[in-house]
């Protein structure tokens, strides 16, 4: 059968999401999305929030994926952690992905709980040769709980470490040769970096091993300045995806070609239209792409 | 310095300095170009504080609503400095909240607080609590009244109880969209059953003879135990129409006129 099979984007192996437009599940949309979810392509939901046994959480996210692709991201296994993973974090991760059998499940390079004491942040850390070393183990113990390859979201920075040696792009490129994981890149957070550290984000772009990434995450960021007059942006995801960040993702999809795209909203929830909207410009966007791209396969 | 002698502070000292927000940020961060790193540092501690408020009133909407949101956010914040969540799973923490109000000097005049606190606890753990299909009254019509009076029950997972001397079930209904929040409330001892058999978490008040029988059959008393417990409250209780009437509510997913071969989890 798979002989004649045509042939698997590169990324297939990393996660199986339609290359459209999708949106963060949020509760209050529920019976909306249910009436209407015309150019909205597929649902993510944070694992973290469905750790319970039942009830309407899961009632919602099982009437969803009868009808939509699913993406699991996890937003507190803490993989760049100094200690051990929690122990009981990856078995109830992966009998979420089990329950459900998402096409992506993505994770944060950051950390969230220190000895003890959990974080509702990501929190950076130096990326060193001794940190690189502890993210892969991280990931591979949790490949292995899953059974299945996960996805590496880069983080959005808001200083940087003096002792960290290895630039932020070869280090999510060797954990990611060194895992087999495969990638999320967040333009937002890119930008929000790129911003906060005054380097160019189209030179990380050009940097990131693109050919690992299976999703893109776009979303809102609160801009303020920090002591120096610098500007400094959160990344909030309270607000519309900024114009400047559709610029980026039009660039990345030009590049890479039609990925699988979420607008992220966590924070002063709109209407569910309004947010279907933001997925439609995404997947206007990626059409844009792959109609450019058969017409230069047909050309050729 | 060299980029290979610097030392990066450790987890240790950040999550120090997250904590607690009198510590300068730990050396070796830097800001743009080398520069200021303190308004940087803040935006992770004010994420943790905000996140972890906003936990607490997700989980807490009606104590909330009768604190008013300031006071709700002071309370939050005492709470902070006694009791964190150990991971970032946030969905298993806060639940000390109710035992920490009463320890409140300032909320001495809101007795009834921690009861409501509580009920919003059960109310939570229905919420996620696993699905179970309750029994219909077909089954109860099954047993013969002799069977019946030995007869047995597992209550749905999502079953728990609360007696207060307060009007818990009333104060926690006054405060739900639609309710009106200033209605006059009978100030007497309540108890509440919250239960979620199928979608929705529901709230019901129970009297204290209903209390009683309820309590027992959820320690696993037989309908005797449980009648004999309400009739202690209530000489005039009828163990019958109550049995029915909790099937009724959904809460029974077992009814067995002998000791049950498994309980419930």
């Amino acid at each position: 059968m798979t002989r004649f099979a045509p042939p698997r984007a590169a990324t297939e192996r990393f996660a199986t999401l339609p290359a459209i437009g999708g949106v963060g599940f949020k509760p209050q949309h529920f019976d909306d999305i249910l009436a209407d979810a015309r150019g909205v392509g597929f649902f993510e939901i944070h694992a973290e929030n469905y750790f319970g046994a039942g009830g309407p959480p899961h009632r919602r996210v099982a009437a969803l994926r009868e009808r939509f692709p699913l993406s699991i991201h996890g937003v507190g296994l803490s993989i760049g952690g100094a200690g051990p993973l929690d122990r009981d974090h990856p078995p109830r991760l992966a009998a979420l992905v089990k329950r459900y059998e998402p096409q992506s499940v993505s994770e944060h390079l950051a950390w969230s709980t220190h000895a003890g004491f959990g974080f509702p942040d990501l929190l950076p850390l130096p990326l060193t040769e001794e940190t690189l070393a502890r993210v892969v183990d991280h990931i591979d113990e949790t490949q292995e709980a899953l059974g299945r390859p996960m996805l590496l979201e880069n983080p959005s920075t808001y200083f940087r470490f003096a002792a960290s040696t290895i630039p932020e792009v070869e280090f999510i490129a060797e954990v990611a040769r060194r895992t087999g994981c495969g990638l999320l890149l967040d333009v937002a957070n890119v930008d929000v970096s790129a911003t906060n550290h005054g380097f160019d984000p189209m030179s990380y772009i050009d940097a990131f091993p693109l050919d690992r990434v299976a999703e893109i995450h776009l979303a809102g960021r609160f801009e303020t300045q920090d002591e120096a007059g610098h500007p400094l942006f959160v990344d909030a995801h309270g607000s519309p995806v900024a114009d400047p960040v559709w610029r980026l993702y039009e660039a990345v999809v030009d590049r890479i070609g039609p990925v699988a795209t979420l607008i992220e909203r966590d924070d002063d929830i709109p209407a569910w239209d309004v947010l279907a909207a933001e997925a439609g410009r995404a997947t206007a966007v990626l059409d844009a792409a792959r109609t450019a791209r058969e017409a230069h396969a047909d050309a050729a | 310095m060299p980029l290979e002698t610097a030392h990066a502070p450790t987890e240790a000292a950040l999550a120090a300095a997250i904590l607690d927000t009198t510590l300068p940020p730990p050396a070796g961060l830097l800001g743009r170009d080398g520069g200021p790193v303190g308004r940087r540092f803040a935006v992770h501690r004010a994420t943790t504080t905000f996140g972890l408020i906003g936990a607490l009133a997700t989980r807490y909407p009606v104590t909330e609503k009768l604190l008013g949101v300031d006071t709700f956010a002071d309370l939050a914040r005492a709470f902070l400095a006694h009791d964190r969540p150990p991971t970032a799973l946030l969905l298993d923490w806060g639940e000390a909240l109710p035992d920490f109000v009463e320890t409140l000097d300032d909320l001495a005049d809101w007795p009834f607080l921690a009861d409501v606190a509580r009920l919003e606890v059960a109310w939570t753990r229905a919420h996620h609590a696993a699905e179970a299909d309750p029994i219909d009254l077909a089954e109860v019509a099954r047993l013969a009244p002799e069977e019946l009076a030995g007869a047995r029950i597992a209550l749905h997972p999502s079953a728990a109880l609360l007696a207060s001397p307060h009007p818990v079930a009333s104060l926690w209904a006054s405060q739900q969209d639609g309710e009106d929040p200033d209605v006059e409330i009978d100030w007497t001892p309540e108890a509440a059953l919250v239960v979620r058999p199928r979608a929705d978490v529901r709230v019901h008040r129970l009297t204290p003879a209903a209390h009683a029988f309820v309590a027992t059959l959820a320690a696993d008393g037989d309908v005797t135990d449980a009648a004999l417990a309400a009739g202690e409250n209530d000489s005039d209780f009828d163990a019958g129409a109550h049995l029915v009437g909790l099937v009724r509510l959904g809460a029974v997913v077992a009814l067995e006129a002998s000791p049950l071969a498994e309980t419930a989890p």
